[in-house]
């Protein structure tokens, strides 16, 4: 537990009630002014947002294990012993046939229930801002394909110079993280691939959206800051670069073989149109 | 507690027996994360779906029958299964052991599946509970509080370590860093 000097500061376990969507409005609002004006709180936050998994899908694994052939039999000797004692007469539903349902998956669909337990591994913010496009994309999936790309630039608005500029300059470490990044995506990403003229390459990330992975290439730009390359292995459509601007960022996004990738920065567009055009071309991309 | 009118009781016994069908993976995959077996977790569905059975007179009809059914299933484990376990001397299962069904069948499942289920193995049997209950099982903190009966803050602080050790450990899969690194 991080534990601030000074008092009133959230500690570890306010940021991921945060993080979760935990809080009341009152309490949420005052990390949030905490978070503005706190670099190291805001290290925690996106730390203890990297501590998020695909625990659903992970554990939606295991029910298909469950013996629950064996169980419905069970269910249904139970209920053939143990008659309804009160209430109308009615069928009783013991006597179950093939017909059986799996699981109430509607529950898991939820979007308050996605909102707490799912992943909101990108996170970083927590802002409203960004929940409320989340949660309004996962109702009527209309932006389904576009969300993804706001959570990263929320996530990449809370990233300032100083946060990559700690990290040091070392080849041997970046391309093992481009490896283990690159296996989790099926694509390879040799450095030299992915490297961008005047840009230099700080780290490179295997997040998760949506319980998939997303790679995310962070670069120092010397006029303009923080830029990062982000790959999301979900969409099936080729599309060509276009640019937008979220959460304060300029983007150019485009898909190809069923990866889609953005640029986000505060370079100009033209710059980041240059630069998707430049790793477009790139063979392993 | 108040009088509950006698058609509500009716209502309450009718809702156990239509919905336990639906809740059966679910109590068994709770049994395997609190037993880490799954022949154990059969069991515990077994006894649970019995008890509810017999006790679905208490039940408040138009409430959450999974988490009653959970509460149920926990009880039975703490008090029952995992004590007479421990009075046979086969113990429990230890929290660095791999899940395993059948005996000794491992789960079959995706790379980033099973790697997520390695990870939170390692976690303290307390932290992988809450974490289960409130990020799988979609509890709010004060419904996993009211479950594993602890108080909010207790909930906090168990998903706030579990998450700074995932973070370490998906900074460094290795495990060789020391713990409290930063962003990275």
């Amino acid at each position: 537990m991080t534990q601030g000097p000074s008092a009133g500061r959230p500690t570890d376990a306010d940021l991921v009630a945060y993080l979760d969507q935990g809080l009341e409005a009152e309490h949420r609002a005052e990390i949030s002014t905490w978070l503005e004006s706190d670099a190291e709180l805001r290290e925690r936050l996106v730390t203890l947002a990297h501590g998020a998994r695909s625990f659903r899908d992970a554990y939606g694994a295991l029910l298909a294990e469950a013996p629950l052939a064996r169980m419905q039999t069970m269910l249904g000797g139970l209920l053939d012993e143990h008659p309804a004692t009160a209430g109308p007469a009615r069928p009783a539903p013991a006597r179950r046939s093939p017909g059986w349902h799996w699981p109430n998956l509607s529950l898991w669909a939820r979007p308050s229930l996605v909102a707490a337990g799912l992943a909101l591994f990108l996170l970083g913010a927590g802002t409203d801002r960004w929940v409320t496009a989340w949660r309004g994309a996962a109702e009527t999936e209309a932006s389904e394909e576009s969300d993804w790309r706001q959570a990263v630039a929320e996530y990449i608005s809370l990233y300032s110079h100083d946060t990559l500029a700690a990290i040091p300059d070392d080849a041997a470490p970046q391309q093992r993280e481009l490896a283990m990044v690159g296996a989790k995506l099926g694509l390879a990403l040799p450095l030299d691939q992915v490297a961008l003229p005047g840009l230099t390459l700080k780290r490179a990330q295997l997040l998760e959206y949506d319980g998939k992975p997303l790679a995310q290439l962070a670069y120092l730009d010397p006029k303009s800051g923080v830029l990062a390359l982000c790959i999301y292995n979900d969409m099936p459509h080729d599309a060509p670069a276009q640019s937008e601007q979220r959460a304060g960022l300029n983007i150019v996004h485009w898909s190809a073989h069923g990866r889609a990738f953005m640029l986000v920065g505060h370079a100009e567009t033209a710059e980041l149109q240059r630069f998707a055009s430049l790793l477009s071309q790139k063979t392993t991309l | 507690m108040q009088a509950v009118p006698s058609s509500m009781i009716e209502k309450g016994q009718i809702e156990v027996r239509a919905g336990l069908a639906e809740h059966l993976p679910r109590l068994w995959r709770y049994g395997l994360v609190l037993s880490s077996r799954g022949d154990v977790a059969e069991d515990l569905v077994q006894a649970t779906c019995l008890r509810a059975l017999e006790r679905s007179h208490q039940f408040l009809a138009g409430s959450r029958l999974d988490r009653w059914l959970f509460s149920i299933l926990r009880s039975i484990w703490l008090n029952e299964v995992r004590s007479r376990r421990i009075r046979q001397g086969e113990g429990v299962v230890d929290a660095e052991t791999a899940l395993t069904f059948d005996g000794d069948k491992e789960i079959e499942t995706n790379i980033l599946t099973r790697q997520v289920l390695r990870e939170v193995q390692l976690l303290p049997q307390t932290q992988r509970e809450t974490l289960f209950l409130v990020y799988v099982e979609g509890l709010t903190y004060r419904e996993a509080a009211q479950i594993l009966d602890v108080p909010i803050g207790t909930i906090m602080s168990r998903l706030s370590a579990a998450r700074q050790e995932l973070a370490r450990l998906g900074a460094d899969p290795s495990g060789e860093q020391p713990a409290g690194g930063t962003l990275r």
